[in-house]
């Protein structure tokens, strides 16, 4: 394949305020290129604008100006032949019905991918086996704990089969032993050749699963390369250090 | 590729977990009760069709108005609106699956108010079955249309309560469901022969009757028109407040 999985060019997003007259320029011309089959991580602070640009690349925001493509397809212009190819999962507690079982939810979401019958069953159980959900899968997800419905977040997001799995801070409520078991899989889903996009402001785990970071401040891409080379070019020990001489303590 | 009967499977798993529509399928049959035993007490046979008739379409009407506001709001505070756009299914598709599946409901409401009629002694019996069963089927289209219209509506202005609540009693009214639209005040009337709710109504009841139906075919085609017009009106709205809602960022709640 000669198109890089992620390509966005002078990407902007500007929002307009409700009710007034400012503006706020969540992302600021981002060009970035990422391969196939590389873990991607997004760092910066609140606010910095990495949801915004998970939201550009999964269509349901349009690009103030640049552009951005997904496997070649325009996320604007072919926006028909990009959804098949992502998948988006925030952290949290959104993007469930808490009142369906793990299966249910599963189930519905195969469906919007034009995964069904028998094909989505079995899709659908090696998910559940896969991410230790099979004994609780009938069971309403508000019923779950925090990790077990962030795991069901990422079978979800990969139901589809995606090239490009877009994560919003997917590790955000867990422990440290369930973050470790979701980096593990992480990795594996990278293994099998998708792509991963990663909003993360854990840096020991942007450190250990990302094969390259982007370091976004006030919508702006302040830099881009492999945490290693980031580390060692910075001359600090941790990427947390490089990030805090980078972007600032605070800001 | 079709979302239709996962959509509905979805909408019936979800229906089961609801409170909020259980609660019209316990209005309906003590709204009729109450008719019936006016209509009894003032010796009015010939108003047991109206007693029949209007807990149906107040049930439909709540239902349809519910669903209307409910998806888009539910799914919205869920944080499922965004995954669920950027996903390749049709989203018109499976608004409409998820609204005619909740219209079903109505067929269970319709089976009480039945069974209370019958357990009072009521006198009631279908004189005209094909229009009976003809209006109640141009009646569930033109239902889910108007649906797709309001929830489009909804998704427009993010507020989906305040307009449930206004456009409940007003539209029941102006839809003739209690009483024909023929007995409103004159400068009425025109504007509830807009609302697929009369012609639906007055269907239902002249089916009731021993009377002959006078134009059945062409009553029915007036519903049908007017889901359609909606419909129509609907999907097109639908269309442009996706696109605005993808351009100015507001799909999200907060
Ligand atoms: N729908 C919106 N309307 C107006 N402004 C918005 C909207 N969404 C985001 N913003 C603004 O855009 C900027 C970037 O927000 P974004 O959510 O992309 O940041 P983030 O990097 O994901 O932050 P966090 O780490 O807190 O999740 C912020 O200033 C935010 O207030
Ligand atoms: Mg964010």
């Amino acid at each position: 394949m000669t198109h890089p999985a992620v390509l966005t060019e002078n990407l902007t997003r500007v929002y307009a305020a409700r009710r007034s007259a400012t503006t706020v320029t969540a992302l600021d011309s981002v060009s970035l290129r990422i391969e196939h089959g590389e873990v991607h991580g997004l760092l910066g602070p609140n606010g910095a604008g990495k949801s915004t640009l998970m939201k550009l690349l999964s269509t349901v925001l349009l690009p103030t100006s640049g552009r951005a493509e997904v496997c070649g397809h325009d996320v604007v212009t072919a926006t028909k032949a990009v959804r098949p190819l992502i998948s988006v999962v925030f952290g949290g507690e959104r993007g469930l019905y808490p009142r369906l079982s793990a299966r249910q939810n599963l189930m519905y979401w195969a469906a919007l991918y034009g995964v069904c019958g028998r094909v989505a069953a079995t899709r659908v159980e090696e998910l559940l086996d896969r991410f230790d959900l099979r004994d609780r899968a009938s069971d309403r997800v508000e019923t779950y704990s925090a990790g077990m419905r962030q795991r069901l977040h990422l079978a979800r997001g990969l139901i589809g089969n995606p090239r490009v799995l877009l994560l919003d801070e997917p590790t955000n409520a867990l422990d440290p032993a369930a973050a470790l078991r979701l980096r593990q899989t992480i990795t594996e889903i990278a293994a099998q050749g998708r792509t991963i996009l990663i909003a993360t402001h854990d840096m020991h785990e942007a450190e250990h699963i990302c094969d390259r970071v982007s370091l976004i401040d006030h919508g702006r891409l302040i830099a881009t390369e492999s945490p290693h080379a980031l580390v060692t070019r910075v001359q600090v020990p941790t990427l947390e250090d490089a990030y805090l001489s980078l972007v600032g303590p605070s800001s | 590729m079709s979302v239709v009967w996962p959509a509905v499977r979805l909408q019936f798993q979800l229906l089961r977990t609801s409170n909020d529509y259980l609660l019209e399928l316990v209005r309906a049959p003590i709204l009729g009760l109450v008719l019936l035993a006016l209509a009894a007490y003032h010796d009015r046979p010939d108003l047991v069709p109206n007693a029949v008739v209007a807990p149906v379409m107040v049930a439909l009407w709540g239902t349809g108005l519910l669903a209307a506001g409910e998806l888009i709001d539910v799914d919205r505070e869920l944080g499922l609106l965004e995954p669920l756009i950027a996903t390749p299914a049709p989203f018109p598709s499976l608004l409409l699956s998820r609204v005619a599946a909740t219209s079903a409901l109505n067929g269970v409401v319709l089976a009480e108010v039945w069974l209370v009629a019958a357990a009072t002694g009521a006198p009631i019996s279908v004189r005209h079955p094909l229009v009976f069963v003809g209006a109640l089927v141009v009646t569930a289209f033109a239902m889910v249309a108007a649906s797709l219209l309001m929830a489009t509506l909804f998704l427009a202005t993010r507020t989906a309560l305040p307009f449930q609540n206004s456009l409940t009693y007003p539209l029941l009214v102006l839809g003739g469901v209690f009483v024909p639209v023929d007995s409103l005040p004159g400068w009425l009337q025109p504007l509830g022969r807009l609302v697929f709710l009369s012609w639906s109504s007055d269907l239902l009841r002249a089916s009731l009757r021993p009377e002959p139906v006078a134009q059945p075919l062409a009553r029915m085609g007036v519903v049908i028109g007017l889901g359609g017009i909606a419909l129509g009106i609907g999907l097109l709205v639908l269309r442009r407040v996706l696109r605005r809602v993808r351009a100015d960022g507001s799909l999200r709640l907060t």
